[in-house]
């Protein structure tokens, strides 16, 4: 019965542990937010472990089916893929990603918003860099749209 | 307590960590998801699925025949689209317009809305499970917005993205509303079976 206790205790330990080293690598290594960084202002400039980027989205203010372009100009070893994923913040707006293509003026996607009788809404973008030999990093732009 | 037994725990707790280790070196490099499948909506003619058109492809798109400009916009993008392809290329290709609002949306008025734009496009829809299958398998949205205070009772929020399918039921591309007709046809030419 001891022996029955102690194996169904581990297993959950074990289970926790699992779940939350998951959580805080997901979230917390390959991931940045900065919150000095104000994307609706059309620039962002983030400084991350190993480059600096400065970002460009426009034109702002972001509204629905105007189309924007996420520009990206990186320092350090060039990105080997650089995709894009756009969502409401408090609402789910379907699947909106994009990929990014390296071009003479940095990496460079062009995005739409859908359709959305909100007065105001928020929308975060989801950047994913990926650097060959390197994780996978991920930079979470906030910015609001307004109706059309 | 015997030696085996907390051994046999511990290995469990070594087990669990290389098994996390190898799952975080699989799943770290996060991709665009991949679109598609197979769904079935209802049309003035019968039922239909989207695995029906399987030597064609399949120009898709999802609103409704009350929106003011969006939809039609769209539509007019497929009917000059499929203007620029020769009788050849258009035998090839099936255009498919899915109203998110069956309730006031009647298979008849969709059959002729459709047709309106061009001969080549179905009206279709269908009930709401049917409706949110093809919605998700091609990661599009839509939601009813109340309206109350207005003649329309209900307006609706959606994506308007024209969606390109292979024969194989999976998304060769999704085009934002901005995309020109040109654009289109030049992907359908490419693309052709």
């Amino acid at each position: 019965m001891t022996r029955t206790w102690i194996t169904i205790v581990s297993l959950l330990c074990l289970l926790i542990i699992l779940s939350g080293t998951a959580w805080v690598l997901n979230d917390s290594l390959f991931s940045f937010k900065d919150p000095q960084c104000d994307i609706n202002s059309g620039r962002c400039s983030i400084t991350l472990e190993d480059r600096d980027l400065e970002i460009t989205l426009g034109p702002m203010p972001a509204k629905s089916l105007i189309p924007m372009q996420l520009s990206i100009m990186t320092t350090g070893q060039q990105p080997s893929h650089i995709w894009a994923d756009v969502q409401g913040v408090d609402m789910y707006m379907g699947i909106n990603q994009f990929e990014l293509k390296q071009t003479d003026h940095g990496w460079q996607g062009i995005t739409e918003l859908a359709v959305c009788t909100t007065d105001m809404m928020k929308w975060v973008i989801a950047v994913y860099l990926s650097v060959e030999g390197q994780p996978q990093q991920r930079v979470n732009l906030y910015f609001d749209s307004e109706v059309s | 307590m015997n030696i085996k037994f907390i051994s046999g725990v511990f290995a469990l707790f070594v087990i669990g960590g290389v098994l996390l280790f190898s799952q975080m070196q699989t799943t770290t490099d996060s991709s665009p998801v991949e679109l598609g499948g197979d769904f079935s909506v209802r049309t003035l003619e019968g039922d239909i699925s989207l695995s029906d058109f399987n030597d064609q492809l399949v120009v898709l798109y999802f609103g409704y025949t009350s929106c003011p400009d969006v939809c039609p916009t769209s539509l007019t993008t497929m009917r000059f689209a499929f203007a620029e392809l020769s009788k050849t290329e258009l035998e090839k290709v099936q255009g498919l317009f899915i109203s998110v609002d069956p309730d006031r949306d009647s298979l008849e008025h969709l059959a002729t809305y459709a047709q309106f734009f061009s001969p080549n496009i179905i009206g279709a829809s269908g009930t709401k499970q049917q409706i949110d299958q093809a919605v998700a398998n091609f990661g599009a949205y839509y939601r009813l917005v109340d309206q109350s205070d207005s003649a329309m009772d209900y307006t609706v929020d959606h994506s308007s993205k024209i969606y390109l399918i292979g024969p194989d039921t999976q998304l060769i591309k999704a085009l934002p509303h901005s995309s020109s007709p040109s654009e289109l046809a030049s992907l359908i030419k490419t693309n052709l079976p």
